[in-house]
């Protein structure tokens, strides 16, 4: 017969079982660590359910029910015979071994996660087993073990529903069109602002009306969430590509000292002056058709140690990543010494040049 | 509490109470929000004072509220009473609702507008680069150049044209500051890598004192700063005179003064025009000393009334009164305007003048912050002095 603690590691065999399955037929049974490793985890799983049952969850009253007193005997057995009430927190812990070792191989983000859901289901279980044997009334039993988990359950699960709410709605936004999003955004806010008036003017409506309301609005928002992430993020209006290049930062772009603009040979501005010393952030623009381009900052001379140990006098460079007609990408740079620069662009296309002046 | 305790809690209240109020009656105040000088900061009086105004009466009314409810319910002898249990006053409670709701949303509207006009930039303006670093503020000017082909530069004093709007780049070298003119507009950070914009308008020539406002560090007290508005003639002159090279020296002790700052000052501050044995322009490399990386540019150091992050007179007092004072910026001052012995001071041993890192610290390498006592002799003092006034 199977014991409670004996059904934990049984979940995580099977689930382990499964993972190695589906892990093994997606790499076609090629990335050996990834199954061995679930087909290890199903391996000891079993072993230790196989322990929990052979010592009976190392309870030393199950066997001895005669042993004891008979008030306690008696207490025991009319417990037995309603039966411990069901737990889930077997499975959930089974299903984070699982996700454990599949994120062990794949994944730190599953494995972390594996992590959470087996520490929880720990707790969880353990603080369940206490409390379902503190008392034969099952209902003074629930009590003590809300006492105890409610003030971390509840914000815990508010947590987790609030972030899955507003993930869902941002997911929603970044679905839309820019003046989607906005009409979206006003749209939620007014049925909010009814909603709560509609309770504020009539606070005896039901609890049921208004769990149930909040209920399917949050599913609703989860399930326009997935839809979201199913259809994408839009394209983003022009000033915001930049990001594509994976080299600008959204607080630089915001803040550039300037914008200069390549366009048929020609760097608009063809001058800068900007202080000495400091750290400056400058858009670079391509506004030519025939390819891509970068610009290059020809700083003041350094001189440094190479490889084999010889000192090297050359000028310091910054330049931009190469981008294609309409693109624009940032150039960030500081200059100690005064005095002036060659700005250019190299690339496809006609070649600028410029000055970049340092006081 | 014994009646004599209890009378002198009194008197000292009221003493402090009108202490804080003669605070506010100081007539000498350059640094007036209330005077404002030019249009930016007389839109922003202009919210101001009607708001002031508005929050003075909700504050009056709702201090005597208090008062009254808290003399009139008091607890009396006969504290055994009751009072009048009321659950629920829906016309009150609706009325201290919507009452603040309706205030700040009819003083959002200027607010907003004040907001949008002051950051809208002006068609037509001059261009000023501003870089705060510890303890002092630097000034570029990218549109005006010098007869060698580089923008001219100050520092401490920004001076420029009154009547016209000027527009500011403000940013950072090291940590964050703040720049603030309170008789031409409101703050505006310094912030490293990034570039703020503020404007300026000063209607009438004159001198409007400003001074840092975020806490930068060990002398942050002693970051201070000026405009200097200046009439369309004098600002010509001013350009004018901005726009040479430093002067060579004639004297012998201002010879020698140029040597020894070739040999030690020039290493953080620049001097445009001078040159090495070889005839090469001198550069400074302060970003090799400095943590900021900058040292003031001195080139026309005497066309200004201050020196040490505006912490100090350049100038005698009868050198900067109002008949000398355009005088001083358009040419520089002569030898016997110089406040020779702060400057002397400041040469024997900076760091007792201002608090300044004149040492490396762990954290910064080999820089420092500031400048370090250079341990010159008498005589490298006069020569230096001698040298400097000779920069106007």
């Amino acid at each position: 017969m199977l014991t409670t603690g004996s059904k934990f590691f049984f979940a995580g065999t099977v689930l382990a079982l499964v993972g190695m399955v589906v892990y093994g037929v997606g790499t076609s049974w090629q990335e050996y660590v990834g199954w061995v490793v679930l087909g290890s985890v199903a391996t000891i799983s079993a072993f230790l359910g196989g322990v929990t049952v052979a010592f009976r969850d190392a309870n030393i009253d199950a066997p001895a029910v005669d042993a004891v007193s008979a008030a306690d005997a008696e207490g025991r057995l009319r417990g037995a015979s309603r039966g411990v009430p069901p737990s889930m927190w077997p499975a959930v812990g089974g299903f984070g071994l699982a996700l454990l070792a599949i994120g062990l191989v794949l994944d730190w983000r599953l494995f972390l996660l594996g992590l959470v859901a087996v520490a929880a289901a720990g707790v969880e279980w353990v603080v369940q087993s206490w409390a379902d044997r503190a008392s034969d009334d099952p209902a003074y039993n629930e009590r003590i073990r809300a006492r105890l988990m409610h003030p971390i359950e509840f914000p815990v699960l508010a947590v987790l529903g609030g972030g899955l709410v507003v993930f869902g709605f941002s997911r929603v936004m970044l679905a839309l069109s820019k003046e989607g999003s906005i009409w979206a955004f006003i749209g939620l806010g007014v049925i909010i602002l009814i909603a709560a008036t509609l309770f504020a003017v009539k606070p005896k409506l039901s609890k049921n009306l208004a769990s149930g309301a909040l209920v399917i609005g949050g599913v609703a928002i989860l399930v326009a969430g997935i839809i979201g992430i199913a259809q994408g993020e839009r394209s983003f209006a022009h000033g915001e590509k930049e990001e594509e290049d994976g080299t600008n930062q959204v607080g630089d772009k915001a803040n550039a000292a300037a914008v200069i603009v390549s366009e048929g040979g020609t760097l608009t501005p063809s001058t800068l002056t900007l202080a000495r010393s400091v750290v400056f952030n400058v858009i670079f623009e391509n506004a030519n058709p025939e390819g891509e381009q970068r610009l290059v900052i020809v700083g003041p001379e350094r001189t440094t140690t190479n490889e084999d140990g010889a000192e090297v006098t050359e000028p310091e460079i910054f330049e931009s990543v190469a981008i294609s007609e309409g693109k624009r990408a940032l150039v960030t740079f500081e200059i100690g010494t005064p005095g002036t620069y060659e700005m250019r662009t190299e690339g496809e296309g006609p070649e600028a040049t410029g000055e970049l002046i340092v006081p | 509490m014994t009646a004599t305790t209890s009378r002198r809690l009194r008197l000292g209240a009221a003493v402090a109470g009108l202490g804080v109020l003669a605070a506010g009656c100081a007539k000498d105040a350059p640094q007036d929000t209330w005077d404002p000088a030019g249009p930016a900061a007389q839109q922003i009086d202009d919210l101001q004072k009607p708001i002031f105004a508005i929050a003075g009466v909700v504050g009056v009314v709702v201090f005597t509220m208090i008062l009254v409810i808290v003399l009139k319910f008091r607890r009396r002898k006969d504290g055994d009473r009751v009072p009048r249990q009321i659950h629920g006053a829906p016309r009150l409670e609706i009325a201290w609702t919507l009452a603040p709701a309706v205030l700040l949303a009819a003083i959002a509207v200027p607010t907003v507008t004040t907001i949008f006009d002051l950051a809208e930039k002006p068609e037509e303006a001059l261009t000023v680069n501003v870089i705060g670093q510890q303890w002092w503020w630097e000034f570029d000017y990218p549109s005006i150049f010098t007869d060698s082909g580089r923008p001219v530069v100050t520092s401490g004093e920004m001076v420029i044209p009154a009547g016209q709007w000027v527009t500011l780049n403000i940013t950072s070298r090291d940590v964050i500051h703040s720049f603030w003119i309170p008789r031409l507009n409101g703050k505006k950070d310094a912030v490293p890598g990034r570039v703020h914009f503020l404007k300026l308008k000063a209607d009438e020539p004159g001198t409007y004192w400003g001074q840092c406002t975020e806490f930068c560090g060990l002398s942050h007290a002693n970051m201070r700063q000026r405009v200097v508005a200046l009439s369309p003639d004098d600002w010509d002159r001013w350009v004018a005179n901005q726009k040479l090279a430093a002067n060579t020296p004639t004297d012998q002790l201002a010879l020698e003064g140029e040597a020894l700052f070739k040999g030690q000052c020039v290493r953080c501050h620049q001097v445009d025009g001078l040159t090495d044995d070889a005839g090469e322009p001198l550069v400074s490399r302060a970003d090799e000393q400095l943590v900021s990386g900058a040292a003031p540019n001195l080139t026309h150091l005497m066309s200004r009334t201050t020196f040490g992050g505006v912490s100090f007179d350049l100038k005698r007092p009868e050198c900067t009164n109002d008949s000398a004072f355009d005088e001083q910026f358009a040419t520089g001052t002569a030898a016997n305007c110089l406040n020779e012995a702060d400057l002397e001071r400041w040469l024997r041993n900076t760091p007792a003048m201002k608090p300044m890192y004149s040492q490396p610290t762990e954290d910064t390498g080999t820089l420092i912050r500031g400048m370090p006592a250079l341990g010159l002799t008498e005589e490298q003092i006069d020569a230096l002095v001698a040298y400097l006034v000779t920069l106007t």
